[in-house]
């Protein structure tokens, strides 16, 4: 386990921050953290990373329990990229590195991790605000961390700064790292993620895999010149469960098994040509509407 | 504690206000003491005063030793303030940036935090104390060319009583910005205490509770200004403090160890 929180809650004042939250993270995991504004996320960071702290209840980095020793071995950013505004991006990480006891070589590596070597001398100020989000990535990369603790980190970037920003965070996922992602943007958790919860007012509302929401709520539509014909070749295949009409295309439910390269298959062999096909999966949006709609209640 | 302090000075060797304020001081320790030893020299050229030998400042023995030190260190203790206000911008700015947050979240506890500050204060007080013991020999030598180390080391306890003095001053400065956190706020309620608040506190109790003397001199600043008294009056014959009294130690160690304790526990016990 890279993380176990048991029961932790804030409180500030008479308002439940975050109410008694009880989460496990698996070793080698993307999990991603949603929630709308306001929800809990960064409260919930703040705790973990020892600038907050929790009213009750407790957590575990590592099985190890809670130090700043452990949290050298973490990188993290908790909301907008913070560093010296007068002082360079190297100077900058070169303070991070003295805080978290590291070679300075470790430096010019992560600048050219995230692709800012060449800027590495321009004031931190002089930077855009792609730039900040990378150099706040290539702090968090500096201990060559077990775990990333990203918070919105694609917040207030261009399109083009996104998926620059997602570029990278898949590209650490792959290396193996676990990463825990904080987001309001429910697309952003869907590409990227393994595993999900939902914060709602402080309560820990839903967690699950990401796969598994998604796999069960995907069907296929089909369409063709003659939707009769289409229908009952469609029904001869044994993986269908449900085929149903909606505005000339048809709705294929089957068994998770289902794809549609078996569907074309089978449609090829009985000589039907297709004018559309598709794989739709439910996004993890109208997922999670569907949770808070539960909830609300 | 000296890797706190190397990232302390990594951290403000960058900064402009860092390297405008410490030249200016450094030019103002310098300079004041060749300067009122030539306004001295003018005043003894001034028919007038040349007259009455008695108040001629040019003869009092201000830059020799023995009375050197308490003089420098009262005449030093003025410009203490401009190193409180690299301090104060040190600690601030770590709040406005939010780098108070990001150093704990990158591996520092709160108390090495603190530690980082303290360790940076200790060396502005060495560094001070320091600067004073040089000048102190170079200025007592080239006005009285003898070397005798009995007497240069009388009164030396003037010395120390800077170094706690700044060290005094700069922790009461470093209570002040981390509970108020704006820079511009905190030295502005400094000066203001410092200037007008004191001194009216001090004259009103003065005047009421004349029995009570000890009130005035307990309030924060003057306490611990009280522990160099002004000097020059005993050239005129006039009674003065010549010596550092264990009451105002014992004065100044209570605020001293309050403004720790303080220090530590606004830190440490809030949220950042």
């Amino acid at each position: 386990m890279i993380l176990e929180i048991d029961n932790l809650s804030k409180n500030f004042g008479k308002l439940k921050a975050v109410n008694k939250i009880n989460l496990n993270i698996a070793k080698g995991t993307v999990f991603g953290l949603l929630g709308p504004n306001g929800s809990g996320k960064t409260t919930t960071l703040g705790m973990l990373l020892g600038v907050t702290t929790p009213t009750s209840g407790s957590f575990s980095w590592f099985g190890q329990g809670d130090s700043p020793q452990i949290r050298k071995n973490i990188g993290a950013i908790l909301e907008q990229p913070v560093f010296y505004p007068y002082m360079t991006g190297a100077q900058n990480l070169d303070i991070v590195c003295k805080i978290k006891e590291l070679p300075k070589e470790r430096v010019e590596q992560v600048l050219e991790q995230v692709n800012l070597l060449d800027r590495k001398n321009d004031l931190f100020t002089a930077y855009s605000l792609g730039m900040k989000q990378r150099l706040a990535i290539a702090s968090a990369l500096l201990c060559n961390p077990k775990v990333l603790v990203l918070d919105e980190p694609t917040n207030g970037l261009d399109p083009q700064g996104i998926a620059e920003i997602r570029d990278i965070i898949t590209d650490i996922a792959d290396s193996g790292k676990s990463i825990i992602l904080a987001s309001h943007l429910l697309d952003e958790v869907q590409k990227v993620c393994s595993h999900f919860c939902v914060l709602q007012k402080g309560n820990l509302i839903y967690q699950g895999k990401v796969e598994d929401d998604f796999s069960n709520d995907s069907y296929i539509e089909v369409a063709s010149d003659n939707n009769l014909q289409l229908m009952s070749a469609l029904n001869t295949l044994p993986e269908i469960k449900e085929v149903t009409e909606q505005e000339n295309i048809l709705i294929v439910k089957g068994d998770s098994k289902l794809n549609s390269l078996q569907v074309n298959k089978h449609l090829m062999a009985q000589g039907i040509a297709v004018s559309h096909l598709a794989t739709i999966t439910k996004s993890l949006e109208e997922r999670f509407l569907e949770i808070l709609a539960d909830q609300n209640d | 504690m000296i890797r706190l302090l190397k990232i302390e000075l990594a951290k403000l060797w960058p900064a402009n206000y860092f390297r405008i304020l410490l030249a200016l001081w450094l030019v103002a320790f310098i300079t004041i003491p060749f300067a009122s030893s030539s306004f001295l020299d003018w005043m003894a050229n001034n028919k007038m005063m040349s007259q009455n030998p008695m108040f001629n400042p040019s003869h009092w023995p201000i830059f020799d030793f023995a009375d050197l030190w308490q003089n420098l260190a009262y005449i030093y203790k003025m410009i203490s303030i401009f190193m409180s206000f690299i301090i104060i911008i040190s600690v601030t700015n770590e709040f406005d940036y939010k780098t108070v947050r990001q150093n704990v979240i990158d591996g520092f506890s709160k108390t090495e935090f603190w530690l980082s500050k303290i360790s940076l204060i200790i060396c502005f007080s060495v560094l001070s104390a320091v600067l004073l013991f040089i000048l102190g020999l170079i200025i007592g030598y080239s006005m009285f060319p003898i070397f005798e180390m009995k007497l240069l080391f009388t009164n030396i306890s003037f010395l120390f009583a800077y170094f706690f003095q700044v060290f005094y001053l700069l922790m009461f400065a470093f209570v002040l910005s981390i509970l108020i956190k704006r820079a511009g706020i905190v030295i502005a309620i400094m000066v203001f205490w410092i200037y007008i608040i004191e001194p009216m506190l001090s004259a009103i109790i003065g005047s009421r509770l004349v029995d009570w003397p000890m009130v005035s001199e307990s309030l924060p600043v003057e306490a611990g200004w009280n522990l160099i008294q002004f000097p020059f009056r005993k050239y005129l014959l006039m009674k003065t403090q010549d010596f550092i009294s264990l009451q105002d130690i014992a004065i100044a160690g209570a605020w001293f160890v309050f403004f720790f304790w303080s220090s530590y526990m606004l830190l440490t016990k809030r949220d950042l």
